[in-house]
């Protein structure tokens, strides 16, 4: 090793003529041989294209293989998609309401006609509308403490004149005509308004913003006026019942309405029958009121709606 | 004369071997363009120790620059049919090489080996080595070494324009218009980088430089 004193008293060149020695570095023989050899094998590799990969796959081979099972397999595939089609096939479920409307109304009036002459009571007790309308939709007696109470009351004194029903609503306080309640005392928000029937619902929807459908629907139909107080003094949170499917609500629909049409002949005005028609006509229907009803919530003390 | 023979007469103006070898350069390329693969072995034959020492010098590592040799002799033996002569061969082949080197140095910007080629002693290199020692045998070979390593520590300590311009310089032996041709650049912009290189080279190497 060259020390710094023996640099001092080196003798000194140009930076030229240090940087020729530079230029004095250069490889061995044997290194242009592997260099040659490396060269030609990356040319040749430039050369030669890199295959495509689905060229790798065989694909001609794999199909000239499978060809012998051509018309088998075709078969198979056809079979299957026969299959198929033939069991998921459903007939379009685009028919009429006016085809479907005397199909259900039908067994309804068949099954209401054979309810009423196996009990005469319930047939006597069917010209109020009163008793007759909660047990009709289905409702629990226990669900309803007053009509039922009424109902027993009235079949204490099961005289002719105490079953119409005039006397069966005057011996029920909360069943009086609507127009000697005052409007400010309906309790409209406790109604469960999954357990209404369609007009009822309709009604407690309308409130006071749709008065002239609130008049005709709850003046004329009497029966259904018992119907609303009786229900919307139930409390919610106990009775919470899920909301019916729409088959279900319609056959309940239907047979009130039968039951309306049976009552028309035993005494109650035609008007009332041809209101409730023209209800039905309208399209206020039970699916229309069933999406209503999915657009409302009920929370602690408040009622929301969906618009 | 056609419009390539004028490109180069224009480039290469000061040297006149130079501007024969470009002409025999070219009738080999148009020998290569033609379909003559064969004729391009003749081009390596050429220029891949001058291609080599060149790429050696950037980057100070022998392995190293026998790959980007061998790349920028495979990427001109691609390109070779969009090589239209409107510079030398020489010219275009170097840009070539050097771009590679380029490349290399950026992407291994933080990894630095060295692998030198040993020095083979002429009459010049003895004579500068016999100004600088006087010891003999392994002796000798330890200094050689020693001075070897810290050549090449100085050179990589400029930076990479600088650098090209010392080696295309002073060791190729390139004049300033082929320099300023092959770095896309004026030859005041050579001279002047030349002139910062070596300045630098010599307050790196001041204890073996003669001020």
């Amino acid at each position: 090793m060259m020390n710094d004193s023996e640099r001092a008293s080196a003798p000194k060149v140009t930076i030229e003529e240090l940087l020729r020695l530079k230029r004095a570095e250069r490889p061995s023989s044997e290194f242009w041989t592997r260099f040659e050899q490396d060269l030609r094998a990356k040319q040749l590799a430039a050369i030669v294209e890199p295959r495509p990969w689905w060229i790798s796959l065989r694909l001609p081979q794999i199909a000239r293989a499978l060809s012998r099972y051509q018309l088998p397999a075709g078969a198979a595939a056809v079979l299957a998609l026969s299959f198929v089609v033939v069991r998921e096939y459903r007939p379009h479920p685009t028919l009429r309401s006016a085809d479907i409307e005397p199909a259900i109304m039908q067994p309804v009036a068949e099954a209401a006609a054979p309810e009423r002459s196996a009990s005469p009571e319930a047939g006597e007790s069917a010209s109020s509308g009163a008793a007759r309308l909660p047990a009709a939709a289905t409702a629990p007696a226990k669900d309803l403490p007053v009509a039922s109470a009424s109902s027993a009351r009235a079949g204490e004194d099961m005289s002719p004149a105490a079953t119409t029903p005039a006397a069966l609503m005057a011996m029920i306080p909360w069943a009086a005509p609507r127009e000697s309640i005052p409007a400010a005392e309906t309790p409209a928000p406790a109604v469960h308004l999954g357990e209404l029937p369609a007009a009822q619902f309709a009604n407690a929807m309308a409130g006071g913003r749709n008065h002239a459908f609130d008049s005709r629907v709850e003046l004329e139909t009497d029966s259904l006026l018992t119907v609303a107080p009786a229900v919307s003094r139930h409390d919610p949170v106990e009775e919470e019942e899920p909301v019916l499917p729409p088959s279900q609500r319609e056959v309940r629909r239907n047979r009130i309405l039968s039951t309306l049409v049976a009552d028309g002949s035993s005494g109650i005005e035609n008007s009332r029958v041809a209101a409730m028609r023209e209800i039905s006509a309208r399209g206020l229907t039970d699916e229309k009121l069933y999406d209503s009803v999915r657009r409302m919530g009920m929370g602690g003390d408040r009622v929301t709606l969906k618009f | 004369m056609n419009t390539a023979s004028k490109a180069l007469d224009k480039t290469l103006v000061a040297s006149p071997e130079r501007q024969q070898e470009a002409g025999a350069d070219w009738r080999i390329v148009q020998r290569v363009q033609a379909g003559d693969v064969a004729a391009f072995d003749e081009i390596i034959l050429k220029y891949r120790e001058r291609v080599y020492g060149m790429v050696y010098n950037l980057i100070a590592n022998r392995e190293d620059a026998a790959d980007l040799t061998q790349d920028a002799f495979i990427k001109a033996f691609q390109s070779i049919n969009r090589f239209q002569g409107q510079s030398s061969f020489f010219t275009w082949l170097y840009r070539i090489a050097i771009n590679a080197a380029l490349t290399h140095l950026r992407r291994n910007k933080l990894r630095t080996f060295f692998s030198f080629d040993k020095i083979h002693e002429d009459a010049q290199v003895s004579a500068v080595l016999n100004q600088l020692t006087d010891k003999k045998d392994v002796q000798r070979d330890i200094f050689v070494s020693e001075l070897q390593e810290k050549l090449n520590e100085a050179m990589l300590k400029l930076s990479i324009p600088h650098r090209t311009v010392v080696t295309l310089f002073e060791i190729d032996g390139l004049s300033h218009e082929e320099i300023a041709e092959i770095m896309d650049c004026s030859v005041g912009t050579v001279r002047s980088r030349l002139h910062y290189a070596k300045q630098h080279l010599q307050a790196e190497l001041q204890s073996y430089v003669r001020s």
